[in-house]
């Protein structure tokens, strides 16, 4: 705590002090409850003023009902269209878990209720992007500055072990004329996927390469392992000078029944004060955690090569008390990426994962899920100065260390 | 033959002994945290009470009435800055009998905007964190910890200035 806080926290103190809590309020809120409760009840008997005439009310429910059929059936008429549509329906980001938005005073929820979700568009399922050439959106997406590139998607290769599809993403960017974005032209990406992609499909982190005269990225997908729920897709700057090691690109993206949907966002600054999700301004957030690693745990929902190792990190301020860290076990050695989870902390989640770069520091990424008004926010990033995993799995160490200062 | 007695608490003899608990418990310090946010005596007391009002009313609802009664307080408080400052800008004379540092924070803080108040006020005289008052003020954490540093960066430079 800094002088000038603890100077606050004492002027505060002195004025409270001033206060001066009557003797006799315990009476004064009984005698208010009492009135409160003693009010005395009137019963309204409303006479109809003419018996004769049909009565107002049921003329105006008459109207009402009358809408409302038309409502519906016009409603009905539209899903009907819709279905006939080849089924591209809107799909929005729906949380999991739902509880009563009207909360009250007293309970302190567990998670924070999502606000409505944010406007998203619509691209193409994730079937489809395995196979041949995905369209564009059908809506532009709002973006600032950035605009993703016209993409064609290479053929698809099948990895040794018939495990995964390969899939080569070859994009351009349309708009050039934002740092670092002007530095690159373009990208490619190879994703591993399960071949029958399926929701909650467990995918290790993939490295894109990104091609261009004078840098390139790394990107790649961060999965959760939940059905339904949501994907991140990452890029961090490399060879970018600058930007080197910088998050510059963030999307989110969740998987229904009806395909992909897509929130775009992206960083770009040294502090990531500009951190913009759906084109929108928010402010970054920088929590430096304190990290003590606590240990293996057991997770049955999880890929089963993945360990759970849980991370108990103290942010102060930053309304988080700890998240929780998903590695691949295999992967681990050699610096593989986490998958991630959510994490239900003080009223916030954190989704958190560890991004390699080649040759360089891994980078840790915590994002804000399931938190309304800070969703998609980059909660938390550092790189990692080192990953030791060392001895047997259960016994694994993991050391997470700041980036040393410039 | 001897009639058998059996003793029951009432629900309402229950109330009562939940609402006298925490009244005892709380009454004085929620006077203290409202009359920090209103600055006037009376003002906070009654706000205070009314709030136990609804607490008593709601007793049956609620779970936490604890942190029902912070909400309530705070929201009146809220409610009554947000009012007053509609209400031609009328500004409370700092709390008499303050020391000079105090008198002068409570100038700067009469003027930031309440919800900076409040979080300031929550954060270092309430002694919560910011997720707890983003739960006390219904608010989104990120829109709390906002607040405070915007609070906190005009009270910095009011004072140290």
């Amino acid at each position: 705590m800094s002088k000038f806080t603890e100077r606050v926290e004492h002027d505060l103190s002195q004025i409270a002090d001033r206060a001066t809590p009557s003797s006799t309020a315990w009476e004064s809120i009984q005698q208010r409850i009492a009135e409160q409760t003693t009010q005395p009840t009137v019963e309204v008997i409303m006479l109809n003023p003419d018996q004769k005439k049909p009565p107002t009310v049921s003329r105006t429910w008459m109207a009402v009902a009358a809408a409302l059929i038309l409502v519906v059936g016009i409603g009905a008429l539209i899903a009907v269209l819709n279905q006939d549509d080849g089924g591209e329906i809107d799909t929005v980001d729906i949380p999991e878990e739902t509880v009563p938005l009207s909360l009250e005073a007293d309970e302190e929820p567990d998670v924070i209720v999502p606000d409505e979700p944010d406007e998203v568009a619509v691209i193409p399922d994730d079937e489809s992007t395995n196979s041949a050439a995905v369209a564009e959106p059908e809506e532009p997406l709002e973006m600032t500055g950035f605009a993703v590139g016209d993409c064609n998607f290479g053929a698809e290769d099948t990895t040794p072990d018939d495990l995964n599809y390969t899939t080569t993403q070859s994009c351009k960017f349309r708009e050039n004329n934002v740092v670092p974005f002007e530095t690159i032209q373009q990208y490619v990406f190879t994703r591993y996927d399960d071949p029958e992609f399926h929701d909650g499909s467990t995918v290790p982190f993939t490295p894109i390469t990104g091609l261009s005269d004078s840098g390139f990225m790394y990107a790649g997908y961060m999965w959760d392992g939940q059905p339904s729920a949501h994907a991140r897709f990452v890029g961090v700057a490399e060879g970018v000078g600058p930007y080197e090691g910088e998050l510059i690109y963030v999307s989110g993206r969740s998987f229904g029944d009806e395909g992909g949907v897509v929130h775009m966002q992206w960083a770009v600054g040294e502090e990531l004060s500009s951190l913009r999700i759906n084109g929108t301004d928010v402010e970054a957030v920088e929590v430096t955690p304190d990290c003590e690693f606590t240990g293996v745990v057991e997770d049955d929902d999880a890929d089963p090569q993945t360990e759970h190792y849980t991370s108990q990190c103290t942010a102060p301020d930053g309304g988080v008390d700890s998240f929780d860290i998903f590695l691949f076990g295999p992967e681990a050695n050699t610096l593989g990426i986490g998958s991630h989870r959510y994490v239900v902390a003080t009223g916030s989640m954190v989704r958190s994962g560890l991004v390699p770069r080649s040759g360089g520091p891994t980078l840790s990424l915590a994002i804000m899920e399931g938190t309304g008004e800070d969703e998609g926010l980059l909660l938390h990033q550092l790189s990692t100065g080192t990953i030791t995993v060392e001895g047997d799995i259960s016994e694994t160490v993991v050391q997470v260390a700041l980036p040393p200062a410039e | 033959m001897m009639e058998q007695v059996r003793t029951t608490t009432t629900p309402v003899a229950e109330h009562a002994e939940t609402l006298e608990r925490l009244y005892q418990v709380e009454y004085v310090g929620m006077v203290r945290l409202a009359f920090t946010l209103v600055g006037n005596n009376a003002e906070a007391e009654d706000l205070v009470q009314d709030s136990f009002v609804e607490v008593s009313r709601r007793l049956d609802e609620i779970r936490k009435p604890g942190a029902y009664l912070r909400s309530a307080v705070v929201s009146r408080c809220k409610s009554s800055l947000r009012r007053r400052r509609v209400m031609e800008h009328h500004r409370p004379e700092p709390p008499a009998g303050l020391a000079s540092d105090a008198d002068e924070l409570w100038d700067v803080l009469d003027r930031l905007p309440e919800d900076q108040r409040i979080a300031v006020v929550l954060r270092y005289y309430g002694g919560y964190r910011a997720s707890e008052i983003a739960s006390i003020t219904d608010t989104p954490a990120a829109t709390t910890r906002s607040h405070l540093r915007r609070g906190l960066a005009t009270l910095r430079k009011e004072l140290e200035t």
